[in-house]
């Protein structure tokens, strides 16, 4: 691997340089000094003390091993292997393609692009460490000629380039190998084949491993088989990562020195070809034509030939056998070539089946070598058929028993080509020829009538599950044990029965085992669902525990479609023998609304129930909240769905609704504990149960803040008892005011502010239009009020067909008055009432499923009265004209109202009069103007300051209204500061 | 170069300017040694190691994204180590702000400013620029870092880092104009890496977010 002008000669050398032994993985590196004295020098060409190669300049070292890197990423060995290939074509030929694509993307990293920056890394370090401190001192200083220690210089020049151009390549390379759009993740199925052509693959690379007789061969024959050995290992690297998991392959077997020290001898030795893009395309183009069906005749030749030189020695041997018996009764000998010939006419419909050529021919030839097989061992009486012996079952038999009883033939249904029924070539292949032929792809269950079977195994682990007798774990184990000893067996099983089981493990133990450990599983999973489904009181549906099962691998050896229905039939089983542990079995899911009303209102009586040790369950399930208040209608255990589950701020993102409740479950109906750590994680939270309404005030922050303000209670008689006398202009102020002043709000930024003030007027403003239509109570409980319990109204579309609007949208915006809103709800159909009633009155397909809710009908009857009740009294909310617009202002409201307002009243104290020059003066204000301009430009200030013009001075005063106005604000100011 | 003050005395020792902006570059490359060719040569070797770290977690991270719900995980050391990164990487980015730079055109006006500095030192904007230097070092060691662990587990956390490699190339080039071929290359490379990794996420996501919610909630139940 060294080049000619790359060797180190010390002649030539004008100034150190750094030079390495070539051999890579060698850490021989050395300084090269020039020579002092001409040709008389010692060492002309610096050799490694160890290796006996001449050194070279690192630099050009590099670019070698670069080179190496790049031959080793892109040798056209880095296609995947034919027989990988071939696998896929067989079992997974749809991702064939997408398979091509994927390994050419991992094949970079797969072939050990990783661990070379690695090698890289440590040699550059080297390189820098060499220098010495005379030479760092040197260079560092800028005085100095920047001639001197050019070649040191230059030198690092080349090895940055080197590692630009290898990026580049890299980069380039790579991108023309694969197409980013099809790199999609893989099917199951082609996992699967990968993980088990992965498990085979690395078998062979062991023996290569180990190989000691390189002695024998050529020079070019040993790299050629140490060639084979490395991309077998880079072939299982890719695979690996096709698989999604790390490399490991090339770090333990193999390092990075030697990997690309032998690249780069392979490529020295003419062995590696660069892999062009011609060479994937043909390949591409080979796998498309396959994928046309041209190509039908693609086999695993080396297994196929194994099969074949397999069935040969066994016709041969069967051969000579018949050569050997002479004792065979010419009558007999004669109806029995008849029969025979019957049979191989049978035979013939071989030619009709869908497979390869030499698939084809290999059935034959096994067909021919059992055929001679049945007819030598029936010569030798070893077997008999009667006159009624069918040719064709026997000839169906025979054909099956050649595609059982070898792995590598495609999966053909006999019945459906013969015309056979199943349990007849069953039948016959059980009785001639299952001893000789086993079936390689044996799956249970062994034969049609094992579930019966199956059904006294599963009583017999139920009861050990249900009695906690035995770890879950160990059931497989103690009952095959049980089975050889004969002992504890359910009485269901008879002496054929336990001496099927007998066979089974003693033919097929770990199979056996796998079976009973998934039956353990299906049984145990059936008792924790049925577990569940008993408290919560309602039906199990079976599907989701199959599917669960089946995710984990649990089987029982079937198709999806088989295993459920075996899931069923267990269950099925397991309900009648033990009809109090099993509830009953639903054959559908519940539509998602019915669910979620049904099954997550049982729940959530269930939870009321227990959460808390039972705690609610001693108030006879009620609203505490409503209880204090004493309310009657709205406590009752009938109003299910108008109970909530409250929790803090910290809780916020779990819910807790019926249709919430039902999601989880979905999720979890197959865990038997879901209840429990339900429960358990609500009371970490410390949840509560109330009602919608009060779960609604509880949740109304603002409401809560400022709940004095908004329902005006509390004020003494000196001020108007109703707030919807005073002025909007005021009442805003005293919102605006009370924000400023409060302690939760008074630091929040103006946008924030604003946003709590629209929230206020427009509690306002519902509050208004309620009370104008309905009074200040719930108008169908008659329980939840205005001033209390506002932000619990709700407004109920009567019809939802007809809506059009979220009435809560109305209030979002300023700009539309009461009247306004009242105007555009009345053509929407609806009323407001409490979100209690409203939970009551709103949904019909609750009301359908009360019978399924409760289990005391007399509460589903108390529900549907309540129902009936509410429906009856819902009244409708009508425009009427004596509909106001109480807070809507004339015009932009600043704040100087308020601050006019209050120099007025300081200024009055004083006794002076008041002029526009005294209030500028008081308020800083730069000109008298502003004030006068102020009073004209704003007419609602009249009701509250008298203005007196005398000898042009205007002279102000606070009317009884202005006075009014200056008390209620600074009434507010006080209330909330020390809120 | 002149030399004004005492912190310009300094900033120009350490930062020569002089080298970065000369564009003869057999020359450049002498000049540039002097002052810290070691380091630098170094530091390529490990924005190689670096990058094909990354590019081997993308490689592993696409043929396993499906078997894992990476939003399950548990916040670890790689995710402190991330944090840590972005926190530097938000002085990095005021810091550019201070000086007028904005993300957009990060390397051009980073290019504009080290002339001007050459031209008309100002004792405020070289410490900014040391600063720039210093973060930028800072945070090309947590990437380097970084690069070693499992990070195809974490796949939003290698997004971020891949995020950062691909900003930060390309303002290496600009330091170091006698590399920028070297750093435009592993920019072009981190871009390609950065786009495959958002396809993937988008494609995860897309799975795992139809019940984002429920499986919030099932976190704690099962």
């Amino acid at each position: 691997m060294i080049k000619g002008e790359s060797q180190v000669s010390r002649k030539v050398v004008k100034e150190d340089r750094i030079a390495i032994c070539p051999q890579i993985g060698c850490i021989h590196l050395e300084k090269v000094k020039p020579l002092k004295f001409g040709i008389l020098g010692f060492r002309k060409y610096p050799k490694c003390s160890e290796h006996k190669i001449p050194l070279i300049f690192v630099e050009e070292f590099i670019g070698n091993l670069f080179e190496a890197v790049n031959t080793c990423i892109f040798d056209i060995s880095s296609l995947s292997p034919e027989t990988l290939i071939d696998l896929i074509k067989t079992s997974a030929s749809d991702e064939l393609i997408k398979f091509i694509n994927g390994w050419m993307y991992c094949n970079p990293i797969g072939r050990g692009a990783q661990v070379i920056s690695q090698y890289v890394d440590g040699l550059t370090r080297a390189y820098i460490k060499s220098l010495s401190r005379k030479q760092k001192k040197v260079l560092n200083n800028e005085k100095k000629s920047k001639n001197q220690y050019k070649m040191l210089r230059s030198g690092l020049k080349k090895i940055a380039d080197d590692y630009t151009t290898f990026l580049k390549e890299f980069r380039e390379k790579s991108e023309q190998l694969y197409d980013q759009e099809y790199l999609n993740p893989f099917s199951d199925k082609l996992q699967i084949i990968l993980k088990t052509w992965l498990k085979k693959y690395l078998n062979t690379i062991d023996p290569i491993k180990k190989e000691n007789s390189f002695e024998d061969l050529s020079e070019n024959e040993t790299l050629s088989l140490l060639k084979e050995k490395y991309d077998k290992i880079l072939h299982s690297e890719t695979c690996v990562i096709l698989l999604g998991k790390s490399p490991t392959v090339v770090v333990k077997s193999i390092s990075a020195f030697e990997l690309f020290s032998a690249y780069h001898e392979f490529l020295e030795a003419g062995l590696c070809h660069e892999l062009k893009i011609k060479d994937l395309k043909l390949l591409i183009e080979e796998s498309e034509e396959f994928l046309n069906g041209n190509e039908e005749e693609i086999l695993d030749t080396q297994k196929e030939n194994e099969n074949l030189n397999k069935s040969i020695n066994k016709l041969d041997k069967s051969k000579e056998s018949i050569r050997y018996d002479e004792k065979i009764d010419k009558v007999i000998k004669a109806d029995m070539l008849n029969f025979r010939k019957k049979v191989e006419t049978n035979l013939n419909i071989l030619s009709t089946i869908k497979c390869t050529k030499e698939q084809k021919e290999l059935i034959k030839l096994e067909s021919q070598m059992i055929l001679d097989e049945f007819f030598l061992r029936l010569e030798n009486n070893e077997i008999k058929i009667s006159n009624k012996t069918n040719p064709k079952i026997i000839a169906a038999a025979i054909i099956y028993t050649v595609i059982i009883a070898n792995e590598t033939l495609p999966k053909i249904s006999v019945p459906e080509l013969t015309g056979v029924p199943k349990y007849s070539i069953s039948k016959y292949y059980t009785k001639y020829f299952k001893e000789y032929y086993t079936n390689k792809n044996f799956n249970f269950p062994p034969y049609y009538g094992f579930s019966r079977i199956r059904n006294a195994l599963s009583f017999y682990i139920f009861d050990l599950i249900c009695s906690r007798k035995e770890k879950v774990a160990k059931i497989a184990f103690t009952l095959v044990n049980d089975i050889l000893e004969n002992i504890n067996l359910p009485t269901q099983l008879s002496n054929k029965d336990i001496d099927l089981l007998h066979s089974l493990i003693n033919n097929h133990y770990d199979k056996f085992l796998k079976y009973l450990n998934d039956l353990t599983e299906v049984i145990k999973q059936i008792y924790g669902s049925s577990l569940l489904h008993k408290k919560i009181g309602i039906r199990l549906v079976v599907k989701p525990i199959a599917e669960c099962l089946y995710k984990k691998d649990i089987n029982l050896f079937q198709s999806f479609k088989q295993f459920y229905y075996s899931v069923i039939e267990i269950y099925d089983s397991l309900k009648v023998k033990f009809p109090n542990a099993i509830p009953h079995r639903s054959k559908t899911q519940y539509s998602y609304n019915k669910g979620a009303i049904v099954i997550g209102s049982r729940i959530k009586l269930y939870i009321i129930a227990h959460i808390y040790n039972g705690i609610y369950n001693e108030n006879l399930i009620k609203c505490p909240l409503c209880l204090k208040e004493g309310f009657k209608t709205n406590t009752d255990i009938s109003r299910l769905k108008a109970l909530d589950f409250h929790h803090d701020q910290n809780g916020k993102e779990y819910k807790y609704s019926s249709s919430a409740l039902y999601e989880m479950y979905m999720k979890n109906q197959t865990n038997p504990e879901f209840l429990e750590n339900l429960i358990k994680f609500m009371e970490s939270k410390k949840v509560v149960l109330v009602c919608a309404s009060h779960h609604d005030i509880i949740s109304g922050k603002y409401f809560n803040y400022f709940r004095d303000l908004i329902s005006w209670q509390g004020l003494s008689n000196r001020f108007p008892q109703n707030i919807f006398s005073l002025s909007p202009e005021l009442i805003h102020t005293l919102v605006k005011i009370s924000i400023n002043i409060h302690n939760k709000t008074k630091n929040l930024s103006i946008k924030q502010k604003g946003y709590i003030k629209l929230s206020l007027i427009s509690l306002l403003k519902r509050r208004y239009i309620i009370e104008s239509i309905y009074g200040d109570k719930c108008h169908l409980c008659g329980e939840f009020n205005t001033k209390d319990h506002l932000v619990s109204f709700q407004f109920n579309h009567n019809n939802k067909d007809t809506k059009t609007l979220l009435a809560s949208d109305l209030f979002k915006t300023e700009a539309l008055s009461c009247s306004e809103i009242v105007q555009t709800l009345d053509q929407e159909e609806g009323g407001y009432i409490c979100a209690n009633c409203h939970s009551v009155i709103d949904n019909n397909t609750y009301l359908n499923s009360l019978n399924e809710i409760y289990n005391d009908k007399s509460i589903a009857k108390k529900a549907l009265t309540d129902y009936n009740i509410c429906t009856r009294n819902f009244t409708l909310l009508h425009n009427k004209n004596s509909i106001k617009n109480p807070l809507k202002l004339s015009k932009r409201l600043s704040d100087n109202f308020e601050q006019f307002l209050y120099a007025i009243y300081e200024l009055s104290k004083l006794g002076n009069s008041i002029t526009n020059i005294s209030i500028a003066s008081y308020l800083g204000l730069s000109s008298r103007k502003i004030v006068s301009s102020f009073f004209t430009r704003n007419d609602y200030m009249k009701l509250y300051v008298k203005i007196n013009k005398t000898e042009k001075v205007y002279k102000y005063s606070l009317t009884k209204k202005g006075v009014e106005a200056v008390s209620l604000m600074k009434y507010f100011k006080d209330y909330y500061k020390d809120q | 170069m002149t030399k004004n003050a005492n912190s310009q005395e300094v900033f120009i020792d350490s930062y020569n300017t002089t080298s970065y902006l000369e564009h003869d570059v057999d020359s450049d490359f002498l000049e540039w040694y002097i002052v810290e060719g070691s380091n630098r040569i170094n530091e390529l070797s490990r924005q190689l190691r670096s990058f094909l770290n990354y590019k081997s977690n993308i490689t592993l991270l696409r043929f396993s994204i499906f078997k894992m719900d990476y939003r399950t995980l548990k916040k670890d050391s790689i995710s402190k180590r991330v944090e840590d990164l972005i926190s530097l990487f938000t002085r990095y980015s005021k810091t550019l702000v201070m000086i007028g730079i904005e993300y957009e055109s990060i390397a051009e006006k980073t290019r504009n400013l080290l002339q001007k500095i050459k031209i008309q030192p100002n004792n405020h904007e070289i410490s900014l620029m040391k600063e720039i230097k210093h973060l930028e070092s800072e945070i090309w060691k947590n990437l380097h870092i970084l690069s070693e662990s499992e990070l195809n587990y974490h796949p939003q956390e290698l997004h971020t880092a891949i995020k950062l490699a691909c900003i930060l190339s390309s303002v290496e080039g600009v330091f170091y104009p006698l590399f920028s071929d070297f750093y435009t290359e592993l920019k072009l490379d981190y871009l390609k890496l950065e786009k495959e990794i958002t396809e993937l996420l988008q494609l995860n996501s897309t799975e795992q977010s139809k019940d984002i919610e429920i499986k919030k909630r099932m976190g704690i139940l099962e």
